[in-house]
C-alpha cells in the first residue's frame, strides 16, 4: 500500500510530463538534449537562489513579507534565466539555419520550434517536480504519511504532488508562450508569462494562512489552466498562420 | 561479490530460492559475464547488460567505504585519469594508441576487440577512456543498432538538420548515444567500464545522504559526460570521462547538501513553491 502510494504521488506529480516525454520528447534525440540541458540549468539557479537565501534561513518570523520576497527574487530570477535561455536558443537557431542553408535543406518549421521551446520549457517543469516533489516524496514509500499543521486535511505528499503537478504545466507551457512571444514581439506574451509565474508563487503563500491549502490550490489550477487554454489558443493561432502562408507560397 | 548481494535480496523480499537453482543461477551469470566480454557472438544488449551489472555491483561494494574515503578516492581517481589519458607517457594513452594502430590495419577485428582494451582497463579499477571513431568506415562497422537509429534520426526534421554538418554530425551522434548510455560501448564511442562504476559511486554515495543529492549529482554526471563529448567532437582523441563529470559531480553535491536542501525543505514543507 505505502509502494503504491509513493509510486501514486510520483505519478500524480510527473504523469503527465511522462506521456508528453514518450509521446514527443523520446522521438528526437535533440529535444531531449534540449530537455536534460534546460533542466540542468534549473537546477544551477536553484542551487544560486539558495546560495543567496541560505544565511537567512530557516525563518523564523511567522510574517509573510520574508516569503513573499523569496518568492519574488526567485520569480524574478528564474524569468532573468528563461530570457538567457531564449538568448541561447536564438544563436542556436542561427546556427542551424545557417547549416540548413548551406546543404539545401528546409529549415526549422515552427512546429520544430514550438517542440524546442516544449522540450525547455518541460525542463523547468520537471526540475521543480523533482527538487520540490519528488526528492522528498522517499519518506511517502514507508509505513507512515506526514500532515502539515496549515493544512490537515490531505497528507503533505499528497500536497505537494498536486501543487508540483500545477507548476510543471505552468512552466512547460509558459516557456512555449514566452518564446513565441519573443519571436513575435508580442507584448502581452511576453509579459503573461512572469505575471503567471508570480501570481503562481504569491499564491502558495495562502498555504501559510490555516488551512488556506482548499483555497490555494483550486486557484494555483485555474491558473495552470488559464496557462494551458492560452498556449494551446496561441499554437493554434500560429500554426493556421503558417499553414495560411504555405498555401500562399504553393 | 555479486553473489552476496543477491542473497541479500533474496532475504530482504523473501525470495524462496533453494541453494542448487542459485549455485547455477551465478554460474549462468559469471559463464556469460566472461563469455560476453570476450567473444564477438554475443548480441550487444547481453554484453551492456552484463556491463552495467557489474557496474552496479562494484558501486554497491564502493559505498561500504567511509565518506571522505570515497570522496578522496574519486577525486583522486578523476585526476590519475586525466594525467593517464591525456599526459604523453600515459599508460591509457599507450594502450589506445596501440589499438589505434591496430585498428588502421585490421578494423573489423580490432573493432571487435576494442571492448576488451576497455574492460580490461576497467579490470585493472582505475583506468577509464573513451575512445571516438571519427572514421567514417568504423561507423558503419558499428552494427545493426545504429544503423536503425539513424535511419529513425535522419527521417526527423530536427535531426535531419542537424546532422547536415559533418562537425555536427559527430556532434550529435555522441548526443544520442550518452542517451543512450548502454549502447555506447559498442557504438562510435566507447566509454570505459571503470567510469561506470565510478559514476555508479558517486551516484550511490549521494543516495546515501537524500534523493536530492541523487538528482543532482545524476545531472551533473549526465551533463560532464555531454561536455567530454563536446570536447571529444572538438579533440578528437581519447580524453579522460571522469574529471568533468566528477567534478560537476562532486560540485553539485557540496551544493546541494550545503546549500539548496534547506532552502527547499524549509520552502516546501511550508507547501511554497514557485
Amino acid at each position: 500500500m505505502t509502494v503504491a502510494a509513493g509510486i501514486g504521488y510520483a505519478l500524480l506529480a510527473l504523469g503527465p510530463s511522462l506521456s508528453l516525454f514518450a509521446t514527443v520528447i523520446s522521438q528526437k534525440p535533440f529535444l531531449i538534449l534540449t530537455l536534460l540541458s534546460s533542466t540542468l540549468l534549473w537546477l544551477i539557479s536553484l542551487i544560486a537562489l539558495s546560495a543567496i537565501w541560505r544565511p537567512f534561513l530557516p525563518l523564523k518570523t511567522a510574517s509573510l513579507w520574508p516569503y513573499a520576497l523569496l518568492i519574488l527574487t526567485s520569480v524574478a530570477f528564474q524569468e532573468a534565466l528563461r530570457l538567457l535561455l531564449w538568448r541561447l536558443y536564438m544563436r542556436m537557431e542561427e546556427i542551424l539555419d545557417a547549416f540548413a542553408d548551406r546543404v539545401s535543406k528546409p529549415r526549422l518549421f515552427i512546429t520544430d520550434k514550438m517542440q524546442i521551446a516544449l522540450a525547455g520549457g518541460m525542463g523547468h517543469g520537471v526540475a521543480h517536480a523533482i527538487f520540490f516533489c519528488v526528492s522528498l516524496l522517499t519518506p511517502a514509500f514507508g509505513p507512515a504519511t506526514y500532515y502539515v499543521e496549515k493544512c490537515s486535511q490531505i497528507p503533505f505528499f499528497f500536497v505537494s504532488a498536486i501543487i508540483a503537478l500545477a507548476f510543471v504545466t505552468i512552466h512547460t507551457f509558459s516557456m512555449v508562450i514566452a518564446f513565441s512571444g519573443y519571436r513575435e514581439g508580442n507584448k502581452v506574451d511576453q509579459y503573461f508569462v512572469p505575471i503567471v509565474h508570480l501570481a503562481a508563487g504569491m499564491l502558495t503563500l495562502i498555504n501559510l494562512a490555516s488551512g488556506g491549502c482548499i483555497v490555494g490550490i483550486p486557484l494555483l489550477y485555474v491558473l495552470a489552466v488559464l496557462t494551458l487554454g492560452h498556449c494551446g489558443k496561441m499554437v493554434w493561432k500560429r500554426l493556421a498562420e503558417s499553414t495560411r502562408r504555405q498555401g500562399d507560397l504553393y | 561479490m555479486g553473489s552476496s548481494i543477491l542473497i541479500s535480496i533474496i532475504q530482504r523480499f523473501n525470495i524462496p530460492v533453494d541453494a542448487v537453482t542459485f549455485f547455477i543461477l551465478v554460474l549462468n551469470f559469471t559463464v556469460i559475464g566472461t563469455i560476453s566480454v570476450f567473444s564477438n557472438g554475443i548480441p550487444i544488449i547481453v554484453k551492456q547488460s552484463n556491463m552495467v551489472v557489474l557496474g552496479i555491483i562494484v558501486a554497491a561494494w564502493f559505498t561500504a567505504l567511509p565518506e571522505w574515503t570515497t570522496w578522496v578516492v574519486l577525486v583522486a581517481l578523476a585526476l590519475y585519469d586525466l594525467a593517464a589519458v591525456l599526459a604523453p607517457g600515459g599508460p591509457l594513452k599507450l594502450l589506445v594508441e596501440l589499438a589505434s594502430t591496430r585498428d588502421e590495419e585490421l578494423p573489423a577485428l580490432v573493432y571487435e576487440s576494442r571492448p576488451n582494451v576497455v574492460r580490461n582497463s576497467g579490470a585493472r579499477g582505475s583506468r577509464e577512456h573513451l575512445v571516438i571513431d571519427v572514421r567514417g568506415n568504423e561507423r558503419e562497422n558499428g552494427g545493426e543498432i545504429e544503423e536503425v537509429s539513424e535511419g529513425v534520426g535522419e527521417t526527423l526534421p530536427l535531426v535531419e538538420n542537424v546532422e547536415n554538418r559533418s562537425d555536427a554530425r559527430v556532434l550529435l551522434r555522441n548526443d544520442i548515444e550518452e542517451m543512450e548510455s548502454e549502447e555506447m560501448t559498442e557504438r562510435g564511442i566507447k566509454l570505459g567500464m571503470g567510469d561506470f562504476i565510478f559514476y555508479s559511486v558517486l551516484v550511490g554515495r549521494a543516495a546515501m545522504y537524500d534523493l536530492m543529492t541523487v538528482y543532482a549529482c545524476y545531472l551533473a554526471i549526465i551533463s560532464g559526460l555531454g561536455c567530454t563529448l563536446i570536447l571529444l567532437a572538438v579533440c578528437r582523441h581519447a580524453l579522460p570521462a571522469l574529471p568533468i563529470s566528477i567534478a560537476l559531480g562532486v560540485m553539485f553535491y557540496f551544493l546541494t547538501r550545503l546549500l539548496m536542501e534547506p532552502f527547499v525543505v524549509g520552502a516546501s514543507t511550508n507547501l511554497m513553491m514557485f
